[in-house]
């Protein structure tokens, strides 16, 4: 008994020292981004300073010349936001709706070909994204929506993965003999599946959503490659410029920007984590 | 099976996606294969077919062998680690003698991390790892005056900088594998533990012929597919060092100078061609691992 009890013990002992590595970095992160470059400089604390109006303004619109009283080099967070927003959403209704169609067909009816077709889905599945990156980049060129955030939107209408886990849960969810009552009262397949079908499959579509969403908003890659211009940066792009000359001694500012980007996902965490954590295992585990 | 009267409907539910599929997925990755057997470069106009120059151009170049070594040096710690701390926790959280409370609270901890944009993590480790104004120089050698002689500029050495990256992705991921390592275990018949209970088998006997050997799906699911992430790791040693590679270029991983060679140099030919090249190796080590372990053989 006394054995299990200090077994216990070194177990929550060593489960809360990585709990604390996990978010440590996150407190200093938000405690930093309250406090000037000075204070940073003086050794971090666990009491947030007062500086925060200060960084704010110094990431937005740049720090002052002292000599002519000029701001400079200002990063507009709002904007990648905003631009990460609509990129992120967009790509996210167009994936769900999309891909459950695509999944209900594949899940639903008996066509030649299907089995070949549902492969070549899967094959792409486990192709590493670098592979059609230069493709993408000239196809972008080519078709005029390079440097457009069409160019990162209209590509999840094909998301392979969505539909591979939709397909699966549509079979368990959509029931055929619905199907055939719906048809004996001559409902349309497309009426079928839009009224009765796809609000069967909400809850599948919500969740694969959540990750869709996630990573579209997470997504550095493609928006590096595919755009060029400043105004159309989504988040992770501006974010990136805060190492780069302007900003590297103002330890502030940097916090606090990176403190924006990470802290509504940090919210968003607070209320859907149950859904990601059953989401994630997926994949595989196959029960 | 009789034919389906409403089959061809499936055509029309799945037409969508399959044009969107064939643009924007078959095309640029045809697309990427036809670039590399070209000396296409977006700087000038025309390009030639030359074979496999592109291909025999990289395997010979020192540049692309040390980007795919820098890669593994920085994937093989990383994966032997996260293996470790997750398998180990995730038999910890789901011991039945132990019973741990707030096995929910921590899984979502633990899990946090690989939630946020890796950009934001890449800059939040740039200000934490800062020669002179960084949290970890002055918590390992604290801020009195003398101790700043013995700061480490971590990000200037070549070691160092490799031995980050490995560690930043470790903790990026544990937490996902334990969850999976988790549900894996849990999905173990708890008939199995009873009996082997009953003949008097240790803990540690119980995990290594239970647990592990069942565990095999999920480990190899997590393997190949971190085999895959890791060998494209881009976002954080391209932000760590603003493109350049690093000290040494000891951050130059595959994508790293693919990206820089495309992108930068306007090398379309021979940065289509590492694309292919990682692919290549990329299946390669993944079936190698496969025969390794002895997956898809009979096995219990």
């Amino acid at each position: 008994m006394l054995k299990r009890r200090i077994q216990q013990i070194v177990l929550y002992v060593i489960l809360v020292t990585i709990a604390f590595v996990s978010i440590a970095p996150f407190y200093v992160m938000l405690v930093n981004a309250t406090r000037s470059s000075q204070e940073i400089n003086r050794g971090p604390t666990v009491i947030p300073g007062d500086s925060l109006e200060e960084n704010w303004t110094n990431l937005l619109y740049g720090k002052r010349d002292p000599d002519t009283g000029l701001r400079s080099g200002g990063i507009n967070i709002p904007r990648g936001f905003v631009n990460s927003l609509i990129v992120a959403l967009s790509a996210t209704v167009l994936a769900a709706y999309f891909s459950a169609v695509t999944a209900y067909g594949f899940a639903m009816y008996r066509f030649p070909g299907r089995g070949l077709l549902f492969a070549a889905v899967l094959a792409v599945i486990m192709l590493p994204p670098t592979i059609m990156l230069v493709g993408l980049f000239k196809l972008m060129i080519g078709i005029g929506l390079y440097n457009t955030r069409l160019a990162l939107i209209l590509p999840a209408i094909a998301s392979p993965y969505v539909v591979f886990f939709l397909r699966q849960y549509a079979k368990s969810v959509v029931n055929r003999s619905l199907l055939e009552a719906a048809r004996m009262d001559g409902a349309g397949e497309f009426q079928i599946f839009n009224r009765i079908a796809f609000p069967l499959m909400m809850p599948g579509v919500a969740t694969m959503s959540i990750f869709t969403f996630l990573a579209q908003w997470n997504n550095y890659l493609v928006p590096l490659t595919l755009l060029n211009s400043q105004e159309k940066y989504t988040l992770p792009l501006l974010i990136q410029q805060l190492n780069t000359t302007t900003y590297q001694r103002d330890f502030g500012a940097m916090y606090l920007g990176i403190a924006l980007s990470v802290v509504p996902i940090i919210i968003a965490f607070a209320f859907l984590s149950r859904y990601l954590v059953s989401g994630i295992s997926f994949g595989a585990v196959k029960e | 099976m009789a034919a389906d009267p409403y089959g061809r409907y499936g055509y029309y539910f799945i037409l969508p996606f399959f044009l969107a599929f064939g643009v924007f997925w078959l095309y640029p990755i045809i697309s990427t294969f036809v670039t590399s057997l070209t000396n296409e470069d977006f700087t000038q106009f025309g390009r030639d077919f030359i074979g496999l120059q592109n291909y025999a151009q990289e395997i010979t170049s020192a540049g692309f062998w040390r980007s795919f070594m820098n890669t593994w040096i920085i994937w093989l710690p990383n994966i032997i680690l996260q293996l470790g701390t997750a398998l180990f926790l995730a038999v910890m959280l789901t011991n039945v003698q132990l019973r741990p409370k707030g096995v929910g609270v921590f899984r979502a901890i633990f899990f946090f991390p690989n939630l946020v944009t890796v950009a934001s993590i890449a800059i939040l480790a740039y200000a934490v790892l800062d020669w002179q104004s960084g949290v970890l120089n002055q918590i390992v050698f604290g801020t009195e005056p003398g101790a700043r002689e013995s700061y480490v500029f971590w990000l200037n050495s070549p070691i160092a900088t490799r031995v980050v990256v490995a560690l930043i992705q470790t903790w990026m991921w544990f937490g996902y594998t334990m969850i999976l390592f988790m549900a894996g275990i849990q999905a173990i018949p708890q008939s199995l533990f009873e009996a082997s209970i009953v003949d008097g088998a240790s803990s540690f006997r119980m995990f290594r012929s239970i647990t592990l050997p069942l565990l095999k799906p999920v480990m190899v699911y997590v393997v190949i597919t971190s085999l895959i992430g890791g060998m494209n790791i881009f976002d954080l040693p391209w932000i760590l060092t603003r493109g350049t590679g690093g000290p040494n270029q000891s951050l130059s991983t595959v994508v790293v100078y693919l990206y820089n060679r495309a992108f930068r140099f306007y090398q379309l030919g021979s940065g289509a061609a590492v694309s292919y090249l990682l692919l290549v190796f990329t299946g390669f080590f993944a079936a190698l691992y496969l025969r390794f372990i002895g997956f898809g053989k009979e096995d219990a």
